[in-house]
């Protein structure tokens, strides 16, 4: 098997961060119809490693490429920029992360609890989209440093999302 | 001998060759199995014409019971009658500690690993409950069709985790059934109905049965079957109800002493058929005669509900838990499918319509819809309908994951990813010198090691000495297509090869499996060998078809004549060491063949992933 092969080269994509999400999963399905190990039950022991490693690496592709944010990662990786795990983050963006955890915390207590949470998964969803849409431009002028910062915030939004859905299971007690 | 014939995917076989597939339904409170005949799924009834096999298994001095004669002793024999033994398989005792199900038996002192039973024929396992039960289902199977089953297809919750898929695996092993794939619960049932009716889109299985509760969110597309998300609860289902209702009569009894387990037991299943009779009638006169006390009143199908509402709410907290997990909302929900014999409960039906606003789908039996779809993918599975463009992907029921320092758990498979799937992390030591590592596996979401479960420790011996984080030892998760997980760790500097040890937390290892199947009278030492011929050959003769319709379809495209040529010989002597029965001579040129051709493998494979794409229309085109 090709593990060389990047996720991209799998599904027969150009390699860019703009990706149709259902043209992904068609090809995903497709892909799956050919290699997974239901398809190999008769077969011999051979075949059917073959089909799990097969099906690994497709469903490993496809978890990466389906993200945006593994997808933003992977593409930086494939162009050897690597990240760190404690990136200095500029005092700015901090200031507006803390206010934004306090803004989670202080929701459990008030009476609109459960509109307040959502008002703010939806606002954290769209400032995501916005870091997206500014990955894509530094990533396609080849500004990778800007890219990379671009992810680093992503990462932070991810993180913030989490905290603010908990909230909600907690608020609307799940 | 019978031989088993091979299959390319998309090539015909021969109609006489018909196989032998399954599906089994191995429930808490009762078990079926079904087979597809005439191209429609049948379950199959016993001599009585009885369907449903009550999973309840009696231990005698001499022999075991199984089913409906066991049902009957479990009031006069509590101890040696084992019902809902699902509940315990893979599941230690701490598990269990604050069920009621902790009253009906003797379980043995054991501190760690999967409980066991104390009976009159000695300490039973769980697992080997479960096989008792296999073994019936699957002999009905083999009256059916007149010959032994190619392999079934087993059904578990969409919950169940590694330790409890591990033991169904094992249970089916003890019987010696060959298993096609563990397949999940609600699953099956979108396959009984998604074929049947041809729904499309987001299906919500709502499967309330004896002992299990599972929601799964299925996404049934372009003949693809994606589980979106699931959850559930392992310990909720109809018995919940029959205990609801047993505390209710108690309370009316006015009875505040222990009950003794006889009495108990006669309780339990009182309320069962009180449950059963308010599902069609408004109130039921009760009149109970048991040793501790005897009551007679009548129970009202409203107090009934209350007392169970709380258990159904659970329930519904389960539903809107799974699609958020989906990210989606009650209206995307295209169609639900009720599953369980617990959903015949009035009440059910009302708080999960008004929950989906939606009415439910319920016209096939609730209780045997399971078996049909498991039964309709052992069909496939064996290879009977060529060309079927029927498959199922599926997801990891909880993460799996590491425990790290100050007894935490790192993820290193979140929930929900597709199966199956390999993860790697690396770790280092922490002490200069540091030879060894203890590697603990859990599986669940919670933080701290304490509320996950515990799958095993391994041992990694044998790391070279250095200064502490110089060491890199990467850990592999491996979880195949069943939701079974492997895990292997190496050191990485160095390449020694570190070796492991594997202790099963609550699974049984191979020498137990080993000498239950010992212990077990059908198996005598020449039947053992007779065994291992038989298989031996099954699998030499799976690489022999394997390799020939290989080498038919593709030899001359990808190999040079030089490697057909010695192929083709490995073949023309593996089948004359089956025609000798020589044990030895067939695993030994089988392990030659399966060297010779294994790269020409890996590149006919090579070659269908990337033709799986071409020839397709997508929208995106790719430049080269």
């Amino acid at each position: 098997m090709n593990f060389g092969q990047n996720y991209f080269e799998l599904f027969q994509l150009p390699v860019t961060f703009s990706i149709d999400l259902e043209d992904l999963e068609n090809r995903y399905f497709e892909l799956h119809k050919t290699s997974h190990p239901d398809r190999y039950v008769g077969a011999s022991d051979q075949e059917k490693r073959l089909a799990v490693q097969w099906t690994m690496q497709i469903n490993e592709a496809y978890q990466n490429l389906r993200d945006p944010l593994a997808r933003a990662i992977y593409l930086l990786k494939q162009s050897g920029v690597e990240l760190t795990e404690n990136p200095q983050m500029g005092a700015t963006f901090l200031v507006q992360q803390i206010e934004l955890r306090e803004k989670i915390d202080s929701i459990e207590t008030h009476s609109d609890g459960p509109e307040q949470v959502e008002a703010l998964i939806r606002s954290i969803s769209e400032q995501t989209i916005e870091l997206q849409q500014q990955f894509i431009i530094a990533y396609e002028a080849g500004n990778m440093r800007e890219a990379r910062e671009g992810v680093y915030q992503m990462q932070f939004m991810v993180k913030l999302q989490q905290s603010a859905r908990q909230m909600e299971e907690k608020i609307l007690g799940y | 001998m019978a031989l088993i014939q091979i299959t390319e995917p998309g090539v015909a076989i021969d109609p006489h060759q018909r196989k032998r597939g399954a599906g089994v339904d191995l429930g808490t409170t009762h078990s079926l199995i079904a087979v597809v005949r005439g191209g429609s799924p049948v379950t199959l009834p016993d001599a009585s014409d009885r369907h449903l096999l009550p999973s309840v298994v009696r231990y005698k001095r001499e022999g075991i019971t199984v089913g409906y004669a066991a049902v009957e002793a479990a009031r006069e024999d509590p101890f040696n009658t084992i019902a809902s033994a699902k509940r315990l398989l893979g599941r230690g005792l701490s598990d269990i500690a604050d069920r009621k199900q902790l009253q009906n038996y003797q379980f043995t002192d054991e501190s760690a690993g999967m409980v066991k039973l104390q009976t009159i024929s000695g300490e039973i396992s769980p697992v080997q409950v479960a096989a008792e039960i296999l073994r019936v289902l699957v002999l009905r199977g083999e009256e059916a069709f007149a010959g032994r089953l190619d392999g079934i297809v087993i059904t578990v919750p969409a919950y169940f985790d590694e330790a409890q898929r591990q033991a169904t695996r094992d249970a089916a092993a003890l019987a010696d059934i060959p298993v096609l794939r563990l397949l999940n619960e609600p699953t099956a049932a979108a396959i009984a109905y998604g074929l049947e009716s041809g729904e499309q889109g987001t299906i919500a299985i709502y499967d309330l049965g004896g002992g299990t509760f599972d929601i799964s969110l299925l996404n049934l597309q372009k003949g693809v079957f994606e589980v979106l998300a699931t959850a559930g609860d392992t310990s909720l289902g109809g018995d919940d109800f029959d205990e609801s209702l047993a505390q209710m009569l108690l309370h009316k009894s006015g009875y505040e002493g222990e009950l003794d387990a006889i009495s108990r037991r006669t309780l339990l299943l009182e309320a069962k058929t009180i449950k059963e009779a308010l599902s069609q009638c408004d109130r039921v006169d009760v009149e109970l005669s048991l040793p501790a006390f005897s009551w007679s009143g009548v129970v009202s199908r409203s107090e009934f509900s209350q007392a169970i509402r709380p258990l159904i709410e659970t329930s519904i907290k389960a539903c809107r838990r799974v699609l958020r997990d989906a990210d989606l909302t009650e209206s995307d929900v295209k169609q639900i499918v009720l599953v369980g014999g617990a959903t015949r409960v009035p009440l059910v039906r009302q708080l999960v319509e008004a929950f989906f606003k939606r009415q439910p789908l319920s016209h096939l039996d609730p209780d045997k819809v399971v078996a049909l779809g498991a039964a309709i993918q052992a069909d496939v599975l064996v290879g009977n309908k060529p060309g079927e463009e029927m498959l199922l992907l599926d997801v990891l029921p909880l993460s799996l994951g590491l425990e790290t320092m100050g007894s935490l758990v790192e993820k290193v498979i979140p929930r929900n990813s597709p199966i199956p799937v390999s993860r790697a992390q690396e770790y280092t030591t922490s002490r200069d010198g540091q030879t060894a590592m203890l590697i603990h596996v859990l599986q669940g979401e919670r933080e701290l090691v304490a509320d996950c479960r515990s799958l095993a420790r391994f041992e990694l011996r044998g790391i070279p000495p250095m200064v502490a984080g110089a060491a890199k030892i990467q850990v592999v998760f491996q979880v195949d297509a069943d939701g079974l997980l492997f895990v292997t760790a190496k050191e990485l500097e160095t390449q020694v090869k570190a070796s492991i040890e594997v202790k099963p937390t609550y699974g049984l290892d191979e020498a137990e499996i080993t000498s239950m199947l010992r212990a077990s009278v059908t198996y005598a030492e020449q039947d053992v060998q007779a065994r291992m011929l038989a298989e031996a050959s099954v699998d030499a003769q799976r690489q022999i078809d394997a390799v020939t319709v290989a080498l038919d379809k593709d030899g001359d495209r990808l190999l040079d004549r030089k490697t057909i040529h010695h192929l083709r010989k490995l073949v023309e002597e593996l089948a004359e060491a089956i025609d000798q029965q020589n044990i030895n001579e067939i695993e030994n040129v089988n392990k030659r063949l399966g060297q010779a051709s294994e790269n020409f493998a890996a590149m006919r494979m090579d070659a269908s992933v990337k033709d799986a794409l071409s020839g397709r229309h997508f929208e995106t085109v790719v430049e080269s």
